[in-house]
């Protein structure tokens, strides 16, 4: 098993570079937000027109519409979107399996925590906040949301400092994420979601989940298609149960199918709740692939 | 079909061993190879299924084992050598003629060759190979592996002997076989002595292959003979040599030489196609005579030169006393092989009257010292009625008349036989005395002559006849169990080779030198479907190999694609 992430492979200049174009674009934050650029339900001070409303005792005498004033006789304001910021919470996967690599293998954690460092960076470059809640069998809070680009370095600092942890529990995780009443924003669980609590188990709990979710799925060619073959013991790395297989066609195709359960579940809750689903894999370069997420340079959440 | 290798009881059992260790194998405890995933979620579903699907407990890959099974059978196979052979049922001898005769141009290359690819589909467990050279030898016993065969053929090169070929025919159908018929397949030229037999019994076939590669004229020798001498000389033989040719060439007198001397014959007769040379008187020294035919390098080189080592007769010596009987001292006197010295000089052969004399001797005793007239004292045990005859023969005494000696004496002469320490001959002394007509008897000076060369072991000179000589002499029939007539030989007798077991007139004979067929013939004829090519069975150890390897590459093939583990 691996460990931590060094920093130097996690963080470079150039990563940070390439990722800056992209943007996060929030369909409507969460009131009582910090002045940011997303919009907001809260109406403010923005450039904005939203709506207008009678005047109350105590409102600002600048926002009264004069001309409707001098066309009925009534004073009215005229409201303004606020901008306020959207809290980013990054999830990453920092179970066991997450470090875990094979022979020539890198492990998902790499891609899973380059994947989450850039989100944070384009958050931060957008004024955003984020937060880093890793989780494995609980989920903890390294760093609550956070805004300024200044706290990249520490945020990737934190990122870097990750250990890998016991088994994957996510249901408990989100239990966890739910009591900490944070302020609705971006959940971004950076996961291989190979929770032993099944799938059914693992969609239950993210339905509960309050905020708008972005799953993204650590995926490798061999999770479908595993190139393994003989009388093997697998154990599980974080479990250590056993399981002793006979690798032959009609195993690998059952194994396939599911396989294919699984990954067709995570699915069809994204199609469902309107989650955002991103399949990474980990043997390839991040910021391509999320580039291609980030159609036309951002990214609606 | 037979396996060269192993036996079938064999080759089943490690079948069945295979069968038995390898379904054990299946059935043991797998080893499983560890290895660590990131997790086992999807696995425990993909093997709870296939645990509802196996076929027993542990037996896990019914394919795999039958692929396993059948490599390691066709491997197996492949070591015990299967071969294909025709079964007729019957026994088979094969016979590789390698006399002299064989040397000629490439017969018996050809002959060994053909018979080797026969042996291949000849049933292994009733095929007899044999090599009639001077002794015949038997190189392939039934169920001997045919490796075996080609390599104890491999050095096998032609002798300088005549063909023993149907002298081996005939002592297989006379010797007891099982029930089933026999197949004598001779590799060489025509045999029509042992084809003649082999007509006589129904269950016999002979076929020839005769080799097909004609060969150049040549010349050998083909009798060369010693005898005691026609002048009586007792240090000196006379010697025959006989050389022939093919058919169409002239034959030469040979050259002789006597331990590298050059001898000068004494007569020389033209035959049909030879030349017989009488050498007379030749010393008998012990020295080597040599005959070569002149102008050698022809078809065949073992008959070109032939050689016999000469009888050594120096003269007997014979102690005598001051009185011995006048009759016995001429007859002595008479010996051309004896020469006389005192009494007490050294002898070979004493005349004494000390009857407890143990030195070889001819003791006189009286008559009431000895209840025959003739005692024959030898030094060797044996039968005592053979010995009785063979002393008969030995001293000519078929020859007296021993009914006036009966007449005169008033009692029985009779010979007796006993063994002692020395060779000797008792006799009355008064048989040699004029009382008796002994020695007026003209066989008399033949016992003396022959009572001491037998007393001092001389060497005796057997006539040599050629291989194939036509002797005088009645043949007794040679019959089948049944009573038939085996052997339609003209009731005479043929000499053979082997050595002095042939008799002419009860005279032994040895059998020198070549058969004439063998230094004369050119051709060769095959005789039955002695030249039936069969084709050369198939390579099953190959074929063996090559299902292996199939079988192996398919295994590898359906591993690859997921089918076995």
């Amino acid at each position: 098993m691996a460990g931590a992430i060094p920093f130097d492979e996690l963080f470079d200049a150039d990563f940070l570079e390439s990722v800056r174009h992209l943007r996060f674009v929030a369909r409507r934050v969460d009131r009582r937000g910090r002045f940011a650029e997303q919009r907001s339900r809260d109406l403010g001070d923005g450039i904005e027109f939203r709506d207008f409303r009678p005047y109350a005792a105590g409102d600002d005498f600048r926002a009264i519409d004069w001309n409707i004033y001098r066309r009925l006789g009534k004073v009215f304001l005229r409201l303004f979107e606020q901008l306020e910021d959207l809290p980013l919470y990054l999830l990453p996967d920092v179970s066991t399996s997450a470090f875990h690599a094979n022979g020539t293998e890198r492990p998902r954690a790499l891609a899973g925590l380059r994947a989450c460092l850039a989100l944070a960076a384009i958050s931060l470059n957008q004024h955003d906040s984020v937060g880093l809640l890793p989780f494995a069998a609980d989920l903890r809070v390294v760093q609550r949301p956070r805004a300024g680009k200044g706290t990249l370095l520490r945020f990737a600092e934190r990122l870097a400092a990750l250990q890998p942890g016991g088994r994957t529990d996510l249901v408990t995780s989100l239990r966890r994420l739910d009591a900490l009443r944070l302020r609705r924003g971006v959940v971004t669980i950076v996961s291989d979601f190979f929770d032993p609590a099944g799938i059914a188990a693992l969609t239950t709990a993210l339905r509960r989940v309050t905020h708008r979710l972005v799953l993204v799925q650590l995926v490798r060619a061999s999770d479908r298609d595993p190139h393994i073959s003989g009388d093997l013991r697998l154990r599980d790395c974080e479990t250590g149960a056993a399981e002793n297989v006979s690798i032959t066609r009609d195993v690998l195709a059952r194994y396939r199918v599911a396989y294919d359960r699984f990954d067709h579940g995570l699915t069809e809750f994204a199609r469902q709740s309107g989650a955002g689903l991103v399949r990474l894999h980990c043997d390839a370069d991040v910021v391509p692939q999320l580039a291609e997420l980030f159609a036309a340079g951002s990214l609606e959440a | 079909m037979s396996f060269a290798g192993l036996s079938a009881g064999w080759v089943l059992a490690g079948l069945a061993a295979l069968a038995a260790v390898l379904l054990a194998l299946q059935r043991l405890r797998v080893r499983h190879r560890e290895l660590t995933v990131e997790t086992t979620l999807f696995w425990q579903e993909a093997a709870e299924e296939a645990r509802a699907r196996v076929l027993m407990d542990r037996f896990r890959h019914p394919l795999a084992y039958l692929f396993v099974l059948l490599i390691a059978s066709v491997l197996w196979l492949g070591v015990a050598a299967p071969r294909m052979e025709s079964d007729d049922g019957r026994d088979h001898v094969l016979l590789l003629d390698a006399s002299a005769g064989m040397a000629r141009g490439t017969w018996l290359a050809a002959s060994r060759e053909r018979l080797l690819a026969d042996a291949a589909w000849a049933p292994r467990d009733r095929t007899t190979v044999i090599v009639c050279a001077a002794t015949p030898r038997t190189v392939l016993l039934p169920g001997e592996n045919l490796l075996l065969l080609a390599q104890r053929l491999a050095n096998v090169v032609a002798e300088a002997c005549p063909e023993t070929v149907t002298q081996t025919i005939r002592d297989l159908i006379h010797a007891p076989r099982s029930d089933r018929a026999l197949a004598i397949r001779a590799y060489g030229a025509g045999y029509s002595g042992g084809l003649r037999l082999a007509a006589q019994a129904a269950d016999v076939d002979v076929t020839v292959f005769a080799p097909q590669s004609p060969v150049a004229a040549n010349s050998g020798v083909t009798a060369l003979g010693v005898a005691d001498a026609a002048s009586g000389a007792w240090g000196a033989v006379d010697v025959l040599v006989e050389v022939t040719s093919t058919a169409g060439n002239a034959a030469h007198a040979p050259d002789v030489t006597l331990d590298g001397a050059a001898l000068t014959p004494s007569s020389t007769v033209a035959l049909g196609s030879g030349v017989r040379t009488v050498f007379r008187d030749v010393p008998a020294a012990g020295g080597t005579l040599t005959a070569t035919v002149p102008g050698s390098g022809d078809a065949a080189a073992l008959d070109d030169r032939a050689s016999v080592v000469l009888p050594a007769r120096r003269p007997i010596v014979v102690a005598v006393p001051a009185d011995v009987p006048r009759a016995l001292l001429a007859a002595l006197r008479g010996d051309p092989a004896v020469r006389l010295t005192a009494a007490h000089e050294p002898a070979d052969v004493t005349v004494t009257r000390d009857a407890g004399s143990t030195a070889p001797a001819i003791v006189l005793v009286a008559e009431d010292a000895q209840d025959d007239a003739f005692v024959v004292v030898t030094t060797g045990a044996g039968d005592a009625d053979t010995m009785l005859q063979a002393a008969l023969d030995e001293l000519a005494l078929t020859q007296i008349d021993a009914t006036s000696l009966a007449t005169e004496a008033g009692r029985a002469i009779s010979l007796g036989v006993r063994t002692g320490d020395a060779p000797q001959v008792r006799v009355w002394e008064t048989l040699l005395t004029a009382r008796y007509d002994l020695v007026l008897q003209r066989a008399f000076p033949a016992f003396v002559a022959r009572a001491v060369r037998r007393i001092a072991g001389a060497a005796e000179v057997t006539p040599v006849v050629a291989v194939g000589t036509t002797l005088p002499g009645a043949l007794a029939p040679l019959t089948d169990p049944t009573g038939a007539l085996l052997d339609p030989a003209d009731g005479a007798l043929r000499a053979v080779v082997g050595g002095p077991h042939v008799t002419a007139a009860g005279t032994p004979v040895h059998v020198a030198l070549l058969d004439t067929a063998g230094t004369t013939a050119t051709e060769t004829e095959a005789v039955g479907d002695g030249d039936l090519v069969l084709p050369a069975p198939p390579d099953l150890v190959t074929w063996a190999a090559l299902a292996g390897l199939v079988l192996l590459t398919a295994e590898w093939l359906l591993y690859r694609a997921g089918r076995l583990p």
